[in-house]
C-alpha cells in the first residue's frame, strides 16, 4: 500500500509548536510519512515544501489567533500551483465563526484542542483526495 | 521515454514517488540516462549537525551555478512503518534558491543507513540533469555504510567529546570516510579529537589520504575549505579514472536492493518456508527452527511456521 505523507507546518511567528510536534509523532505511529519543518514557515516555505515532498496532506498548526491570514495565503499558492488534490487541514485555537468560514474558503477540517488523534488519522485516510 | 520539464518540481517529485513505490520502468530509465552527476554522502550520528551543514554546503554549490538535488533519509518506525521526517527543519535557507530541490525519505524498514531505493532516486536526479546530489544517511552509528556504494565522496561527521580513541579504531564508518568533519568544533576539545582522528586513519583503498576538517555549521565556519576537500576527493577519482568504478558500485548495490526488497517482502508472505528451502544450503537450520516453532506453537498456541 502506498504511503501517505503528511506535511506539519507552523506558519508565522506563532513559536508555540509542542502540539505540532505531538501530532507529528501521533501521526507518525498511525503508519504515516510526516514531514515536520519546524516553526516560522512562511507560506511560500509550506507550499514549497508541500510540492518537493509530493504530500497528500497540509496540516498547519496555528495558536496565535492569525489563521485567517496564514489559510488564506496558503491557500492562494497552492491554487497557483495546482495542488487541487493535497488535502487542508488545521488544528489549534480557532474560533466557531473562523472555522466555518475556513471550512468554506476549502480547508477541509479544523481540529480542535482536545480531539483524539485517531479521529485526525481517520478523517485523513477517508478524506486524501489521491488515490491511497 | 517521456518528456520531462527540469524545472517543474512538481513533475520530479512525482516521479521520485513512483521509484520510491517501486517503478522498474522509471529506475530503468534512470539508468539508461545516467549523465555523471557529482554525488555526495554525509553521514554520522544524529545530532552532529549533518543538515545544517548540507545546507551551507548545497549553497556554495548553488553559487557557483549548479543544479543541487538533496536527499534526506530518516528512519521508519519498526512498529507502525511511518515516519517522521526532519531533515529539512535545518535546510531552510535553501528555500531561497530556485535551483535546488529537497526531499525527505523514509528508511521503509530497510537497515544501513539508506531506503531500498533510493540509489534509484539518485539515479533520477543524475537522469534528470542535476549537477550535484547530497545524500543524508539516517542518522547513524557505526554501521551504516550503506552510502559507500552509492556516493562518490563520503563525509562522515564527528563531533568532539562523543567517545575515546578506540571507537577511531573500530570498524564501519571510520573505514568509509574521505573527509572527516569535526563539527561544532566550538563546542568542546574539537582539536584533540583532530588528532585522534589523524593518528589512526589510514590511506583509503584507492590511496586517496582521508582529510580532517573542523567546522561550525550554524556559523557557516569553514564551509570552503570542506567543499574544497569534497572537490579534491572527486578530482582525484577523476584524475585516477575510477569514477567509473563508483558507477558498478552503484548499479550492483542497486541490483542487490531490488533483489533484497523482493525477498524480504517474500519471507513476510506464506511462501516464506519454501523460499529457505530452496536458499538455504544447510536444510538443518530450517528444519529444527520449525520443529522448535511447532512445539511453541503446540504448547502456547498461535502455530506458525517461518
Amino acid at each position: 500500500m502506498r504511503k501517505i505523507r503528511i506535511l506539519i507546518a507552523k506558519p508565522g511567528l506563532d513559536g508555540h509548536d509542542r502540539g505540532a510536534k505531538v501530532l507529528a509523532r501521533a501521526l507518525m505511529e498511525e503508519g504515516f510519512e510526516v514531514i515536520y519543518t519546524g516553526i516560522h514557515q512562511t507560506a511560500e516555505d509550506i507550499v514549497r515544501t508541500a510540492i518537493e515532498e509530493d504530500v497528500d496532506v497540509i496540516g498547519l498548526s496555528i495558536l496565535s489567533g492569525a489563521h485567517m491570514y496564514h489559510f488564506t495565503r496558503v491557500l492562494e499558492l497552492m491554487k497557483k500551483n495546482g495542488l487541487n488534490d493535497v488535502l487542508l487541514i488545521g488544528g489549534g485555537i480557532v474560533p466557531n465563526d473562523d472555522r466555518e468560514k475556513l471550512r468554506d474558503m476549502g480547508v477541509a477540517e479544523i481540529f480542535m484542542p482536545g480531539t483524539p488523534i485517531n479521529e485526525i488519522s481517520e478523517f485523513i485516510r477517508k478524506n486524501i483526495k489521491r488515490p491511497s | 521515454m517521456m518528456e520531462i520539464n527540469i524545472n517543474s518540481k512538481i513533475e520530479i517529485a512525482k516521479l521520485v514517488t513512483k521509484i520510491e513505490n517501486h517503478d522498474d520502468d522509471l529506475s530503468t530509465w534512470a539508468i539508461k540516462n545516467i549523465k555523471g552527476a557529482q554525488i555526495i554522502g554525509i553521514t554520522g550520528v544524529f545530532g552532529s549537525g549533518k543538515s545544517t551543514l548540507i545546507s551551507k554546503l548545497a549553497v556554495k554549490f548553488l553559487l557557483e551555478g549548479k543544479r543541487v538535488a538533496v536527499l534526506g533519509v530518516d528512519p521508519s518506525s519498526p512498529f507502525s512503518g511511518g515516519a517522521v521526517l526532519g531533515d529539512r527543519i535545518r535546510m531552510k535557507d535553501l528555500n531561497r534558491y530556485e535551483n535546488v530541490y529537497v526531499r525527505s525519505l523514509s528508511s521503509r524498514g530497510k537497515v544501513g543507513g539508506l531506503s531500498y531505493f533510493t540509489a534509484d532516486v539518485v539515479n533520477l536526479f543524475d537522469a534528470l540533469g542535476f549537477d550535484v546530489i547530497i545524500i543524508e544517511t539516517v542518522g547513524s552509528g557505526q554501521d551504516e555504510i550503506d552510502i559507500y556504494n552509492i556516493a562518490h565522496t563520503i563525509v562522515v561527521i564527528q563531533v568532539p567529546t562523543l567517545g575515546d580513541e578506540v571507537q577511531v579504531i573500530k570498524a564501519g564508518q571510520m573505514e568509509i570516510g574521505d573527509i572527516f568533519v569535526v563539527n561544532k568544533a566550538d563546542q568542546g576539545p574539537a582539536d584533540e579529537k583532530i588528532r585522534e582522528i589523524e593518528t589512526l586513519i589510514t590511506p583509503r583503498e584507492n590511496g586517496w589520504i582521508p582529510k580532517i576538517i573542523k567546522t561550525v555549521a550554524v556559523r557557516n565556519q569553514n564551509i570552503d575549505e570542506l567543499k574544497n576537500a569534497i572537490e579534491e576527493h572527486y578530482s582525484y577519482l577523476k584524475k585516477n579514472n575510477m569514477l567509473y568504478e563508483k558507477l558498478i558500485l552503484r548499479l550492483k548495490y542497486l541490483l542487490k536492493q531490488h533483489i533484497t526488497f523482493e525477498l524480504d517482502n517474500l519471507m513476510d508472505s506464506s511462501i516464506s518456508s519454501q523460499i529457505a528451502e530452496s536458499l538455504l544450503k544447510e536444510k538443518s537450520i530450517t528444519g529444527s527452527v520449525n520443529e522448535i516453532l511447532k512445539i511453541l506453537g503446540e504448547k502456547y498456541g498461535e502455530g506458525r511456521n517461518i
